[in-house]
This record gives C-alpha cells, structure tokens and sequence, in this order.
C-alpha cells in the first residue's frame, strides 16, 4: 500500500536522520515492514525478526571488491513508495540539509522492472520505468554508460526472484550444501525452464500486459509475437534447438515478462529445516554469486554496483 | 566436527543455556549476542575447555565450583557434536570424590573420566545417538580428534577463565608477570588458542606456499599457490597496499629463501605489519591462522571479532571465514547487528539475561 503524505515525510525524516546514511551511497529499494526493527539495531533483535529482510538479497549482492563506503539500503515497501520517498527525499534534504545526514548526490533508487509501468514523477526526464527499462538495457543487456546517468535502477528481469533462476548460477545450485529440490525431483536449471517455457502461455498478467512484453523482447526476431500462444509455441521450438548462448538470451527475455514467483514458490530442500530458512540462506548463496563477479561483469545487478561506485 | 548443541544449567553468568548449530544451515556461522556480561565469551571459554583434553585448565575453570545443600552431584554441561557423521552427546559432571561410584553404578559402561580436584572430580559420560555405548579407545579418540578441530581466537589480555585465579588478577598488575608466563605456557597445553594478534607465521605461511609451488613445478604457473596467496592477502587491504612482490619474486624462485614479509604503497614507500590498520592487522590475523593451521572442518570460535571493525568489515568478515575456510562452522560472540546481517535472523544464537531470584 502506498504511503499517505505524512507517512512518506516521516519515512524519509528516519532515513534522512539516520546515522548509517552518513557519507554513504543510499539505495532505496523495495521490501516489507519486516525490515524495521524493534529498538535499537543488535544481534538480539535482528534474531527476533520472523524473517529475513528483503534488502538483505541485495545487500548480499555488493560486490567483494567493494571495500570500503559500502552502499546502504532503506526499504520503502512497494515500487511507488520507492520512486516517491526518491523524489521526495531530494526535496526534503535540500530544505532540511542541517537535519540530514545524506549527500544528495548519492541517493539512489532500486525497483522491479514488473510488467506494469509506473509512472516516474515530475522533472525526471524519463516518463515511466519501462521507459526507464528501455534506456539501462538493450536487448537485455545492461549499457553501463546509461545506467551511470540515472539515480533510478531498474531491474532487467521483471522481478528480483527472476535473478535467482538465471543459468549461471548452475554451480551455485550444484554445490549447495543441501539437496535442493524443485517440484518435488532433484532441482535442475532446465527443468524450471521447460515448466516455464510450458506454463507461461497461462500467465495472465503477461496476456493482459502482452503489448509491454512483446516490445520488451522484440530484438529476438526468431520468434513469433503475434500474441502470447504464438510466442509460447516459437519459444519453445526455437530454445529446444537453440545453442548455450541463444538459450542464455531465451531464458534472459522470458525471465523479464514471466511471473516468476511461483517457480521460487516450488523450490524446496530435503532437509529437516523449514522452507522459510531454507530459502533465505538460498538467496544469500545467490547473492553471494553476484558479489563474486568482476567489476565489468555484463551481469545487471553487478552493473548497477559497478556504476554506483564511480559516485562512492 | 560440527557443534549441534551445549546445554549449561549454571555457570557463572551462564543459566539455563540451551542453544543449537544447525547443521544443515548455510552458511555456518552462528553470531552469538547477549548483553554485556550474558556469558558470551564464558561460553565460548567453556566450550573450548570441555572439548579439550586439558586436565589443569578444567580445574581452572571449575575452581570455584560447590555442591548445592546436601547435593552429591550437579550436572556441569551437555555437548552434542557431530564428529565423523556420528551424533556424541558429552554430559560433564560434577561430584564428591567419594560419589564417583555412583556414577560408575549408575550408568556402568558409560562412565569414561574423572578429573579429581578440590575434594571433587569431573566426569564425563559419552553418549552415541543409537544410546551405543562409547569405548575408553572411542573416548580417546574423540577426544584427540575433537581437541585438533577446535579453536579459540580472542581478543588479547582478557582474564582467560580456564587460566589460574592468581594468573588472572595479575593481569591488573602493572608487570603482569604471571600473566604473561601462563599465557607464553598455553600454546603447550592448548595449542588452538589464540589472540588476534597472531601474525608472526605470516612468513611461514608464504614459505609453504612457496614450497607447494617448489613441489609440484607446474608448467602453466609456477607461482600459482604463492600468486593466490599475494592475491587473496592483497584484497585484505585498502589504499592499494600490496605484499610487496618485489620482495616475492626475487625469493621465490627458491624453497626456503623468505626472511620477512613487507607491504608497499602505491607510492612504493614500503610499510610493515606494525603500520597496518587495526582492522587490517586484524583481519590479516584471522587470515593467516585459518590459512597456517589448515583449519577445515574445525569449530572455530572467535570472541569480539567486530572489534576494530568499521560496520562495512563486521558484514564483510562474515563472507571472508567462509571463503577463508570453507568447511569450517563458526561461532562469532558478537554485539553488532551489522555482522548479523550477513547471515539470517534463524542464524543468530542470544543468550537471554538471567533472571534474578
């Protein structure tokens, strides 16, 4: 739910008060009240939360060669919180500087690219995030120089769980600790992948966002776009002959229109901890592969890192 | 070795501990918070001990231990490791000399050790998950295997609880002489303590790289396990400090050849350990521990590693021991949030304050 005007101005009032915030890259991002803490920040009440907090994802992302100055994120809940605590955290620390520990120029937002634009708000040169979308990738593939430009990040795959399902992270999966299994067999990358390449032709949010995602993916003119049983049926018979690279691109372009959730939702272990835990230690795994790539990694979210850090 | 669980009924700021490591978490490493005084660094301490063979230190550590009203007994601790895929539950006891019998009777098979002192002996009872009963030869082992796969890593100049009482309020003196001879003393008996101050093997540590790469003379890198040395100790620091590879490559070409380690500045102004950072000196510490002692699937228990640490090095050193040892399980005393967000809420161990009567 979106904020009310005095929640926003009391959001960022916290954000812009706290200490943390001082001489650091701030990323406002999305994410639940379950970030926010009871009393003051130590081991006792971050172990009492029920669960782990969205930022930590990201946070576990930030490269390893990041040393020193590391970002610092603030959850918002969902995307228009996160567009309008941006914009109206440049106002507020612009007329409060005295009561604001932020650098203006190192406030930064973070949001899923969704199938639904949002709109972005006034004075930003660009009119909404698939705007935004189409200027930080070109066929799928992050343009460093642009993502430079813009204090607002969007995300390449439609939704942070998408990152979690990307074919470089086979090893990942491969030498996990636990077992990990999806619908119930052993997890295998291109069993998620063939269930989706079978299942998406039913995702309604992509029938009814279909003229989105058919510009989204347009670059890849072997497929058939007419509409979504078209580009269902192409899809597949093209990635069941396609090479490693052209099914990476394949994966890429159905990873940025596909409702993922429910493929995270069916990941499970064979081990006696919940499925809850399991999980959130899975999703550190996973961000600790991001942090382990290089600096000019092609990767989306390492590209972010790697052109925050030239404002660091 | 994996630790999955101490139970502590009572000791010292220690009351009604019940606190399991998940195996099957990832990673493993367990922040432990509590208020200052909880009993953090006592557990750890007694931890440490119990799963050492140390006859002396157990004595240390127990020497103010008495027997409540006309009790004969009182249970001291319960441990449950994982130890070559068998489930050891170790119950530590307390009890009148003339009530070890009792004991023995009780649980026949089951009674292993006693260390006698103060009118009293400890006993330990060893127990297989199957209820198997453990053999003295299986005791032994154990206890050989467990006292190599455990460390302790503190801060330095702390008042050791399994040292001597007199050693221990010495360290208030201003020579601190007794102090400082049983502290030279413990790497004897205990040679898997340590204080962060440890880099004096650094030289040691580059010398068997170097004589890996000496020994298997491979043809597509020569260097490679001194290279991977220089490159994983060079990611420790900022303002691009290096070990200087000047210094490495004129000697490397040799075995034995190393006679010290230095750093340069981007500047080439050559710097040495006592130059770095707190933080960097410290995280060069656990380095090159985890490194020079080998530790793989170890339980490695650090008291205060925050420490020194800007919050940015409290997360990051979590990443850092998983890297540096692999399969190593970690217990980390800690008071800082920050350490715990590298791992998840479930992840963190609290000892809750205890309650007064």
């Amino acid at each position: 739910m979106s904020f009310s005007d005095a929640e926003l101005k009391k959001h960022c009032e916290t954000i812009m008060q706290s200490r943390r915030a001082k001489g650091k890259i701030v990323i406002l991002c999305e994410g639940g009240d379950n970030d926010i803490l009871i009393g003051r920040p130590s081991p006792s009440a971050y172990g009492q939360l029920e669960k782990q907090p969205d930022a930590n994802f990201y946070k576990a992302c930030i490269p390893q060669w990041w040393i020193q100055k590391r970002p610092e994120f603030f959850v918002c809940g969902d995307k228009t919180n996160v567009l309008n605590t941006y914009f109206e955290l440049q106002k507020m620390h612009e007329n409060k500087r005295t009561d604001s520990y932020l650098d203006k120029n190192k406030i930064f937002a973070l949001v899923d690219l969704d199938l639904e634009p949002a709109k972005v708000l006034e004075n930003y040169p660009i009119e909404n995030t698939e705007q935004l979308f189409n200027a930080l990738y070109q066929e799928n593939k992050p343009q460093l120089d642009n993502i430079k430009q813009h204090p607002i990040f969007i995300t390449g795959l439609i939704y942070k769980e998408a990152y979690f399902f990307v074919p470089e992270l086979k090893e990942t999966f491969e030498n996990y600790s636990l077992e990990i299994l999806f619908d119930d067999l052993p997890f295998d990358l291109n069993a998620v992948y063939e269930k989706m390449g079978a299942s998406f032709g039913m995702d309604k949010n992509l029938e009814n966002n279909y003229s989105i995602a058919k510009q989204r993916i347009s670059y890849l003119t072997q497929l058939d776009l007419t509409n979504i049983t078209t580009l269902q049926s192409s899809w597949i018979e093209v990635f069941n002959l396609a090479q490693a690279e052209e099914k990476t691109a394949l994966i890429y372009a159905l990873l940025s229109i596909h409702q993922i959730k429910d493929y995270w939702k069916l990941i499970k272990s064979d081990s006696e901890i919940s499925e809850a835990r399991f999980k959130e230690q899975l999703t550190l795994s996973i961000g600790s592969f991001y942090a382990k790539q290089p600096r000019e990694s092609p990767h989306h979210l390492p590209s972010f890192f790697n052109a925050l850090s030239t404002t660091a | 070795m994996r630790l999955l669980r101490v139970q502590v009924p009572e000791f010292r700021a220690l009351k009604d501990v019940d606190i399991s490591f998940e195996p099957d978490f990832t990673p493993q490493v367990f922040p432990l918070g509590s208020l200052n005084g909880g009993g953090k660094s006592t557990l750890l301490q007694l931890i440490f001990v119990l799963l050492n063979q140390a006859s002396s230190y157990f004595t240390n550590l127990f020497s103010d231990i008495t027997l409540d009203g006309n009790s004969d007994y009182k249970k001291l601790a319960t441990i449950t490791v994982l130890i070559d895929n068998e489930k050891i539950e170790l119950s530590y006891f307390f009890c009148k000399s003339s009530k070890m019998n009792f004991f023995q009777d009780s649980v026949t098979e089951n009674y292993k050790m006693g260390f006698q002192f103060n009118n009293g002996v400890i006993s330990i009872f060893g127990m297989a998950e199957t209820n198997k009963v453990i053999t003295q030869e299986e005791v032994n082992y154990f206890f050989k295997k467990a006292s190599n796969s455990i460390f302790l890593i503190s801060p330095s100049n702390q008042p050791y609880l399994f040292l001597p009482r007199e050693a221990r309020r010495d360290l208030f003196n201003t020579n601190k002489e007794k102090y400082s001879y049983f502290m030279r003393k413990l790497p004897e008996d205990l040679p898997n303590f340590f204080t962060f101050d440890f880099v004096d093997v650094l030289v040691e540590v580059f010398r068997r790289a170097r004589a890996k790469d000496f020994k298997e003379r491979n043809k597509d890198n020569p260097f490679a396990h001194t290279e991977k040395l220089e490159s994983d100790i060079n990611s420790l620091f900022i303002d691009g400090k290096k070990i200087s590879s000047l210094i490495i490559e004129q000697q490397r070409h040799t075995e034995d050849e190393i006679q010290g380690i230095f750093f340069t500045l981007p500047s080439g102004q050559k710097i040495y350990p006592e130059d770095l950072s707190h933080g960097e000196l410290k995280r060069l510490a656990i380095f090159v521990l985890i490194k020079y002692h080998e530790m793989q699937d170890a339980i490695v228990l650090i008291d205060e590693i925050e420490n020194g640490f800007h919050p940015d090095w409290q997360y990051t050193i979590v990443r850092n021991l998983v890297e540096w040892g692999k399969n190593n399980q970690y217990i980390l005393a800690t008071h800082s949030y920050e350490l715990c967000t590298a791992v998840t809420p479930a992840h963190v161990k609290e000892l809750e304050p205890r309650l007064t009567k």
